[in-house]
């Protein structure tokens, strides 16, 4: 038995709001500059540093920069949460195929995209930095929502025009993004997208208080949604 | 006698939820939501107390699921502390749903882990069940990720305890509803009430009673919570006890960590690389 959902019955494969990173990948919106103005950083060989707050978007920006330099094994993206010691930057470096693994070839000019920083140590920075030097990477793209406390002096200045934020999405852009999930569908108009990004402004809350309530104005038959479903989810 | 056996063969003595197979009465819209959840790929947390129907909720998520190889269901009380999660996710395809019993227990590193996991798809929904909010190791990357996706479990009425009795025992009027009433109140929660009922209907069947009387409710054995497992926290390779450091567990034996922080250290290095704390000689 196939079960089904308010959004396959409205038409959709998938969730349209999904809250993963990048779900409907090339279609981020909001951050068109910013994305170019670091893929040109990482392009001359930089290290850059990349925050923001929870569910803003870090980690689709970086799917978003994979997108880009993808194709030539040219980049390597690594969740510092996986690490329990040390991150094993050689074995990143070798692991890419067969040759490399048995003659333990380090490739030279990778780009580096280390996900969830905070989580470094002095000795992997150090590591960074050396390697960097060493030429082995290219760029290092560091993110995290946090400071990261163990950064050094040195690489402080190595970044220091480099430092990009995430910041909350504008309400323009907020509609622009649920309509190119949703398409121009009159089941919503963009007045009530507005109530419901007034709410909370953050992509992520945003994505899911959209999700209840079209789940919620669904249900209940009606084919448009109105004011009270929203008030009767969000408050 | 022959009833007896009957009734156990139909697992009807059972109070393990995962080995039986009974109807899920009383819960339509936690199970709706469940179904929802998974399928619309959501993080999910199930909070209840003790023996208030938890993982019964998880035993319905598994049946309408199974069959594909897409679920993993792991109660994290019997998880060993100094398990790397990611190992029990290596080589599964993308898309699975995770259901997480007593997530409390969990280490902050696997929340991580697990998070790392829901973002890349390999993981597409998680079924977290707590007996308490307040003690998961959660960072705020995780909550912000559940939002407003809690559940908090209600306690069911008697007439759906009663409900349930009757469709695990065949309606059968060997407990009159009078008594059973009783035993309700008499319960803190639902599953004290299933196992005293199961008891007394046991006592009924194997003394050939014809019916269960207030008499019988005085010999009753008393409901035992299920202690907690202590194998946990051995170390999986040499089987001594495991220590915590920092965020981790850790064997004093297998691992060469950071007394302070529980970070993996190489043996030459005489500071902790995350926290600078003195690494002392591990003595033979």
């Amino acid at each position: 038995m196939k079960k089904l959902t308010w959004y396959n019955e409205m038409g959709f494969f998938n969730n349209p709001f999904s809250i993963k990173p990048a779900a409907f990948h090339n279609t981020i919106l909001g951050y068109d500059d910013l994305i170019d103005q670091m893929n040109q950083k990482i392009g001359e060989s930089n290290i850059l540093l990349l925050g923001g707050k929870y569910g803003t978007g870090k980690t689709s920006i970086l799917k978003m920069i994979i997108n880009e330099f993808k194709g030539k094994k040219r980049v390597i993206y690594y969740n510092c949460n996986n690490k329990e010691g040390p991150i094993n930057f050689d074995k990143l470096l070798t692991n890419l195929n067969f040759f490399r693994r048995i003659f333990r070839i380090k490739k030279k000019n990778m780009i580096i995209l280390l996900d969830e920083a905070q989580d470094l140590d002095k000795k992997d920075i150090l590591k960074i930095e050396n390697y960097y030097e060493q030429g082995f990477f290219k760029s290092v793209l560091l993110v995290s929502q946090e400071k990261i406390s163990a950064l050094t002096p040195s690489i402080k200045k190595k970044f220091a025009n480099n430092q990009f934020m995430v910041r909350d999405i504008t309400t323009k852009k907020a509609i622009e993004i649920i309509r190119k999930r949703i398409g121009d569908i009159d089941f919503i108009s963009d007045k009530n997208l507005t109530l419901i990004f007034n709410k909370n402004k953050n992509t992520r809350a945003f994505l899911k208080n959209c999700e209840d309530v079209f789940r919620c104005a669904y249900g209940t038959g009606e084919n448009e949604v109105t004011e009270v479903h929203i008030k009767q989810i969000l408050g | 006698m022959k009833n007896l056996i009957k009734l156990s063969r139909r697992n009807s003595f059972n109070l393990n939820p995962l080995e039986t197979n009974f109807e899920l009465i009383g819960r339509d819209l936690e199970a709706k939501e469940i179904l929802y959840r998974i399928l619309s790929g959501n993080l999910l947390l199930i909070e209840g107390q003790k023996g208030s129907g938890k993982t019964v909720l998880l035993k319905y998520a598994i049946d309408n699921f199974k069959g594909k190889g897409k679920v993993i269901y792991i109660d994290c009380q019997k998880l060993n502390k100094r398990l790397n999660i990611n190992n029990l996710l290596k080589k599964k395809p993308n898309g699975m749903i995770l259901l997480l019993d007593n997530v409390q227990e969990l280490s902050k590193r696997n929340n991580l882990r697990i998070k790392d996991a829901y973002d890349k798809n390999s993981i597409k929904s998680v079924i977290f069940t707590t007996t308490n909010y307040n003690l998961i190791n959660f960072t705020d990357s995780i909550k912000d990720r559940i939002g407003n996706n809690i559940i908090k479990l209600r306690k069911l009425n008697e007439s759906t305890a009663l409900e349930i009795i009757e469709d695990r025992f065949e309606n059968n009027d060997l407990v009159s509803q009078i008594i059973l009433k009783r035993l309700f109140a008499e319960s803190k929660n639902i599953k004290e009430f299933i196992f005293k009922s199961n008891e007394l209907i046991r006592y009924v069947l194997e003394n050939s009673l014809e019916r269960a009387t207030i008499k019988h409710l005085d010999l009753l054995p008393d409901y035992v919570e299920e202690e907690d497992f202590d194998n946990t926290k051995l170390c999986s390779d040499c089987k001594s006890k495991l220590v915590k450091a920092g965020n981790y567990w850790r064997c004093k034996n297998c691992d060469n960590y950071c007394d302070n922080c529980g970070t993996l250290v190489e043996e030459e290095d005489n500071f902790c690389p995350r926290c600078g704390a003195q690494i002392e000689e591990a003595l033979e």
